[in-house]
């Protein structure tokens, strides 16, 4: 058998084992038997120095091409057994994707603050800029800057939680405002979220509520500017075009003052059991501020003028989110809490 | 204000109905609460604002009514009531010694008369639909005249009348009224007096001995006018409800009470027979209330409306609201009626003019955008702490300012709370000085339902005593107790713990970019004495963490481990602005170090004597074990650290590692006892 044969039948074999390896590790027997370092094919060059020299030349290109040959196969065996491999790791590596996610529970902002937030960014669009101020606060900023004299009748809407030396819970938000005039200068677009408390509790009273009271003063604010605000406030807080009324009413503070009623949010008029059947729900209070009261805080009255109005929170974040019964937001109930997750 | 719409329409009679009219009121600002069918009457009743005491009554409304209708009120008592010619003599003289307070009083005595008499069904009717009870004729009477013509009226028993009538100040007597309470009048009640004794307490009510009865024969009817500042108040400082007191307070017509005596005379002796003497009256003309002039110019109206409204229109509105309107170049010059007490300025002028006018004839003007502040980029909004939470699985709560006394006391027994004097109720009773108490009441309504998984969060003001002064501050309060995550296939169940809620406090400081906070081992009272730290920042408290002292927790009635912690919310409301520092481009070197120390030897002492010994190379310390029990002695333990290490300049080789690693190690030995475990 002449050296050529035995290359080719070498290599044959080897070619055939490559085919019939069945996974990764018979392959590399396969590669190590002819292409290790002690390997059948690698063998056969060492036979090259006890060859004639005329022959060595191409014995050794035969053994290198046969080597290369081989190498090639065992290559595509491998990539094909790989891809073998995977895809029976991909078949059996199979999972149930309906079964929850491991996850840390939800949680949720209170509704009232979630009201709270969506009317303060509403007005932060048009400029006002957010005050706050202290909860228990003195005669002064409670009423008497506010146009509001000791025994005056209007004292009597606000029943009034006092402490023995004289102070007192704020009954609104105002105090901020008027805190925020007294002192810095004007032109003022200023808005005062916060709790205020009244000394009453019933089925549609809580002893601690939440408010957002605005103020704006400039040389030139007027009414109608306020009716424009008010309308696009309510618009843009209950995302829909609703027909507002303003109704003459009394404040101490402004004049003229105003109720402004929606047209109910949930029958759109028309009457039924939120609105008591009269189409229209009163949310707000408001008027052009008191000259009395801009010069309690040291605004010029003849330069300027402005507005100012008074919402409860409560009241539109129950008609918001159609909660009926206004106790029932301070039991923070987490079955009721998880629904505004 | 609620009446019998026949009755109003005696006084003016619009060709509209019911409805409408209710429509028109509430546009007006005569706000109409209800509307009720009585047979083919209805009763109106009208939310009335304090400004509109010159509403109180029947004729009152039906002046507004004619305004708005376009009518005339069809009844002027000051043109068709005549001064009855009096019959008897009798007379008592009128002393005015507070002439501010009570600048006209008019009266007369009516003899004979038959207090039994029964009150006629029409007047008792009226009466029923105004809400006011019918009692006896002349009580009736006078209640009728009032709800007629708004003029509170009252009758004595002469014969308990001692001598004539003075008004003055009150000067510290007490006396029984009407209704039978006691009132201590002080040295600033206006009384009505005759020579011996207080008879009423003017404007507000009657006294009890002094009133007429059912054996009363001889009477002394009191129609006067009282300074609405010296009646303000005093019937809610009596605590008694006044119908008289409620229109003096905002005041009543100072032409009025003349012509209601006139009223309340012919009534009475039509329904009651008697003689009637002569009027007894005493005016002090200069004390009566001013009507002094309001400039109104033009463009002042158009400038606070933002609306155009010609100025015959504004004369014709101002007229028919009774004012006295005389132009002076573009300026009105307007006085008000006497019935009116809220006209005193030009802009009480321009809500009369705008609401008769009608609001929705304003048209809305856009408000001209100006901006608003931008919050710097270093200002962390109140709603991304809120929001870090939730993200936490917590929900946020809003418990009351005021709690329970008791609570707060066994809480915080060293904290002067601030009481209310006039709470709702004995658990919100004082101003709170932390929230916790709120989220343990609100815990323990949850537990009481079967909801005990809790992460529950709240911000709201806290108000306590530091050196005398009150401080309000903002703080951020949590609670969590219950299973560290819902029930899951794959998630280990495992009770929350302390440093769970640690762990959500060190993620608020994370976000904020504090890295420096302190946890100190502290005490307090309702915590747990061994599980409690306080948060300190550059050495001063800005909060507290720990779980709750497991007695409180049984005399709250709490069941389970409760962890609470709170943060000064002014603490996180700023981080600073990141500045880039560079990157090592060599990599860092990981060694791990198993300590045996003595198990008061806190995590902070070891990583700070690490740090102080090892310099800058150390970059970063994970302690990633804790480890007591088998094989470690009583009183030690076992803490298992990663140092990672790492320099600016070149890649670290082992021996200049291990040398730094066995200073730390020498270091460690010296000064904290600290073994190396192998």
């Amino acid at each position: 058998m002449n050296d050529i044969t035995n290359i080719k039948n070498i290599t044959n074999t080897a070619l055939e084992r490559v085919v019939a390896a069945a996974d990764l590790e018979q392959l590399d027997a396969v590669r190590v038997a002819y292409l290790g370092k002690k390997g059948e094919l690698t063998g056969l060059l060492k036979q090259v120095g006890a060859m004639a020299p005329e022959e060595r030349k191409s014995f050794g290109q035969d053994v290198n091409q046969a080597k290369q040959q081989l190498q090639t196969a065992i290559e595509a065996r491998k990539a094909s057994l790989s891809e073998a491999d995977l895809n029976a790791k991909l078949a059996a590596d199979i999972i149930d994707v309906t079964l929850p996610g491991a996850k840390q529970a939800a949680g949720g902002l209170h509704p009232v603050s979630r009201a709270l937030q969506r009317a303060t960014e509403i007005f932060e669009q048009f400029g006002f800029d957010v005050a706050t101020g202290p909860e228990i606060e003195d005669e002064f900023y409670n009423f008497e800057a506010l146009n509001t004299p000791e025994n005056h009748p209007a004292r009597a809407m606000h029943d009034t939680f006092y402490f023995p030396d004289g102070k007192l819970l704020r009954s609104h938000t105002s105090p901020v405002q008027i805190r925020t005039m007294i002192d810095s200068e004007p032109p003022f677009r200023i808005i005062s979220p916060g709790r205020v408390y009244r000394c009453d509790s019933d089925v549609t009273h809580v002893p601690m509520f939440h408010q957002v009271e605005g103020l704006l003063i400039e040389k030139d604010a007027n009414f109608a500017q306020l009716k424009s605000l008010m309308h696009e406030f309510v618009n843009r807080f209950f995302e829909k075009s609703l027909a507002i009324r303003f109704r003459p009413s009394y404040f101490p503070f402004t004049e003229p003052s105003a109720e402004v009623d929606v047209a109910c949010v949930k029958c759109d008029g028309k009457g039924c059991r939120i609105c008591s059947n009269t189409g229209w729900l009163e949310i707000l209070g408001c008027g052009m501020v008191h000259p009395n009261v801009l010069v309690s805080c040291k605004v010029d009255p003849d330069v300027y003028q402005g507005f100012a109005w008074g919402m409860g929170i409560e009241r539109l974040a129950m008609l918001r989110y159609e909660i009926d019964d206004l106790r029932i937001l301070y039991e923070n109930d987490l079955r009721f809490l998880q629904q505004f997750e | 204000m609620k009446f019998s719409e026949q009755w109003l329409r005696e006084w003016v009679n619009p060709k509209i109905k019911t409805n409408e009219l209710a429509q028109k009121l509430t546009a007006a600002g005569l706000e109409v609460e209800s509307v009720e069918a009585v047979g083919k009457d209805h009763v109106i009743e009208l939310g009335l604002t304090p400004n509109r005491g010159d509403c109180l009554s029947i004729r009152g409304v039906a002046r507004e009514v004619a305004v708005i209708t376009d009518r005339k009120v069809l009844f002027d008592p000051q043109a068709e009531l005549h001064s009855a010619p009096a019959q008897i003599g009798a007379t008592l003289k009128i002393l005015l010694k507070a002439k501010e307070q009570c600048p006209r009083y008019t009266g007369r005595i009516i003899k004979n008369v038959n207090v039994t008499a029964q009150t006629p069904r029409e007047i008792a009717e009226r009466l029923e639909k105004s809400g006011v009870q019918a009692v006896s004729i002349i009580v009736d009477i006078a209640n009728y005249v009032m709800l007629e013509l708004g003029q509170p009226l009252h009758a004595f028993d002469l014969d308990k009348l001692q001598g004539d009538i003075t008004v003055r100040m009150s000067k510290n007597e007490e006396v029984a009224l009407l209704d039978g309470t006691t009132a201590k009048l002080g040295k600033n009640t206006l009384v009505i007096t005759d020579d011996k004794k207080v008879v009423a307490a003017a404007g507000v009510m009657g006294t009890l001995d002094s009133a007429v009865s059912d054996t009363t024969k001889n009477i002394f009817v009191e129609s006067a006018f009282f300074d609405p500042k010296a009646i303000a108040g005093k019937a809610r400082k009596f605590n008694i409800n006044s119908d008289a007191a409620q229109r003096f307070e905002r005041g009543v017509d100072f032409e009025l009470p003349p012509i209601a005596l006139e009223r309340v005379t012919d009534l009475i002796l039509q329904h009651a027979g008697g003689q009637a003497g002569p009027v007894c009256e005493n005016t002090e003309t200069e004390n009566l209330p001013s009507r002094d002039p309001v400039r109104l110019s033009l463009h002042k109206l158009k400038n606070l409306l933002g609306a155009d409204i010609a100025a015959d229109k504004v004369a014709s509105i101002l007229q028919a609201l009774d004012m006295q309107v005389e132009q002076k170049g573009e300026d009105f010059v307007v006085t008000p009626p006497a019935h009116r007490f809220d006209i005193k300025i030009a802009e009480d002028l321009i809500e009369e003019i705008a609401r008769i006018h009608g609001y929705d004839q304003i048209l809305e003007q856009a408000l001209p955008v100006t901006p608003g502040k931008m919050p710097s980029e270093t200002d962390v909004s109140v709603q991304t702490i809120k929001q870090t939470l939730v993200d936490r699985a917590y929900h946020e709560v809003i418990t009351y300012s005021f709690v329970d006394a008791t609570w707060q006391k066994i809480m915080f027994p060293d904290e002067a709370g601030q009481e209310l004097l006039n709470p709702i109720s004995q658990d919100m009773s004082i101003m709170r000085v932390c929230i916790w108490p709120g989220l343990l009441k609100t815990f323990s309504y949850n537990q009481n339902r079967q909801q005990s998984d809790m992460r529950i969060f709240e911000i709201g003001q806290c108000f306590r005593l530091r050196g005398g002064q009150l401080l309000q501050s903002d703080m951020l309060a949590g609670l969590i107790s219950g299973q560290c995550y819902p029930l899951h296939w794959k998630l280990p169940q495992r009770p929350v713990d302390f440093f769970d809620a640690k762990g959500d406090l060190e993620a608020l400081l994370a976000m904020v970019g504090i890295k420096e906070a302190k946890f100190v081992p502290a005490e307090h009272n309702s915590l747990h004495p061994g599980q409690t730290a306080n948060i300190l920042l550059d050495d001063e408290i800005i909060g507290a963490i720990g779980a709750l002292n497991p007695r409180l927790a049984k005399e709250f009635g709490i069941k389970g481990p409760v962890f609470l912690y709170e943060l000064e919310l002014a603490s996180i409301l700023r981080r600073s602005l990141p500045t880039c520092q560079p990157i090592s481009k060599f990599p860092a070197i990981r060694r791990d170090l198993a300590l045996l120390v003595d198990d008061t030897v806190s995590a902070a002492v070891i990583s700070a004597q690490i740090k102080a010994c090892a310099g800058t190379l150390l970059s970063k310390i994970e302690i990633f074990d804790i480890y007591q029990g088998e094989n470690i002695a009583k009183g030690k333990k076992s803490v298992a650290l990663g140092l990672i290490l790492q320099d600016f300049s070149h890649t670290l080789i082992d021996e200049e590692v291990n040398t730094l690693i066995q200073k730390v190690i020498a270091d460690l030995e010296k000064h904290l006892q600290a073994t190396v475990r192998e």
